[in-house]
């Protein structure tokens, strides 16, 4: 009985150790099943990607994550993130969730939560965003605003008129 | 899937993403979301289901899953899959549309002995066949 009862055991044992790995190798198959016959599930979730060789002109608007590795130029305005590619040239204003840039940029960044600039990153323009990570070798040109929203803004353009001033008169003199 | 992979990457428009404008270069490009403007490539365009685009199109292959308004040139291929909506004129060398496919507009194709190049314009030629497919 004893016998019996390890070898129950043992086929216990037997069957808990196989049990964890058949259902992987199930899963396993299971995903590669999916995989391969529902590829577009994948890619409609997947980020919209703009190969190298692309330029595009014009406005981009909606949800998800954004790739550019291509030229870009126009508006911009994503709910996600966006990242710019090294190589990749981009004009324009751009409005994300968050941005990562690695290449050039020219215009307006505005980010609801992070803007990082990689090392290969050259910016010319102006910046607005809560979080901020330059890295050594990064070239930015500009502006930078990480109060919240045109409070700061406003500052600038009260001063602007004393400084004009004096200046009009320099022109008044002239 | 019906896209051949050449050498370059593909481009992805993915869902849930507007893009008024223009596009132009050569790789192959997917269109999953909404696209309204021009698309000019030296490559293959595949508009998937989910895929809505205003356009004038014009790329070597073309594959329609979704809804394509708009002039198309192929180059090569012009596919329409029976989950697919062309309105508008096409002009390719051969054309490929499936049973259950939506079809409005009239068809040009490009003959081999003809030179392939002005390919916006030429309508002179080729006979026009008027092909139609009522949706209902």
């Amino acid at each position: 009985m004893t016998l019996f009862g390890k070898k129950e055991k043992e086929e216990e044992e037997a069957s808990a150790a196989d049990a964890p790995t058949a259902p992987k190798s199930t899963s396993q198959s299971a995903s590669r099943n999916t995989l391969k016959s529902v590829p577009e599930d994948r890619t409609e979730d997947s980020t919209t990607l703009f190969g190298k060789n692309l330029k595009i002109t014009g406005n981009v608007s909606g949800e998800g994550n954004m790739i550019i590795l291509g030229s870009f130029e126009g508006e911009f305005n994503l709910k996600g993130q966006l990242k710019v590619a090294q190589g990749a040239k981009v004009k324009g204003n751009f409005n994300a969730t968050s941005i990562a840039i690695n290449g050039d940029v020219e215009g307006d960044l505005t980010a609801t939560e992070k803007i990082h600039m990689d090392n290969t990153a050259r910016i010319n323009g102006r910046i607005v965003t809560p979080k901020i990570s330059i890295l050594d070798g990064a070239v930015f040109d500009g502006e930078m605003q990480m109060g919240k929203r045109s409070a700061q803004a406003s500052r600038p353009a009260a001063v602007n008129p004393s400084q004009t001033s004096p200046a009009s008169a320099a022109v008044g003199k002239k | 899937m019906e896209l051949k992979k050449t050498t370059g990457t593909t481009s992805m428009l993915s869902k849930k993403i507007n893009i008024e404008g223009d596009i132009q270069g050569d790789e192959d490009l997917r269109v999953e979301g909404h696209f309204k403007g021009t698309i000019k490539v030296a490559g293959d365009i595949f508009v998937g289901q989910s895929g809505v685009v205003e356009a004038d199109v014009e790329a070597d292959n073309i594959v329609i899953q979704g809804q394509v308004t708009g002039n198309v040139l192929a180059r090569q291929q012009l596919e329409i899959q029976s989950s697919g909506q062309l309105l508008g004129d096409c002009k390719a060398k051969s054309i490929d549309i499936r049973e259950g496919a939506i079809f409005e507009g009239r068809s040009n194709m490009i003959r081999s002995s003809a030179t392939p190049s002005g390919p916006g314009a030429g309508a002179t030629s080729s006979v026009p066949s008027e092909a139609k497919v009522n949706p209902k």
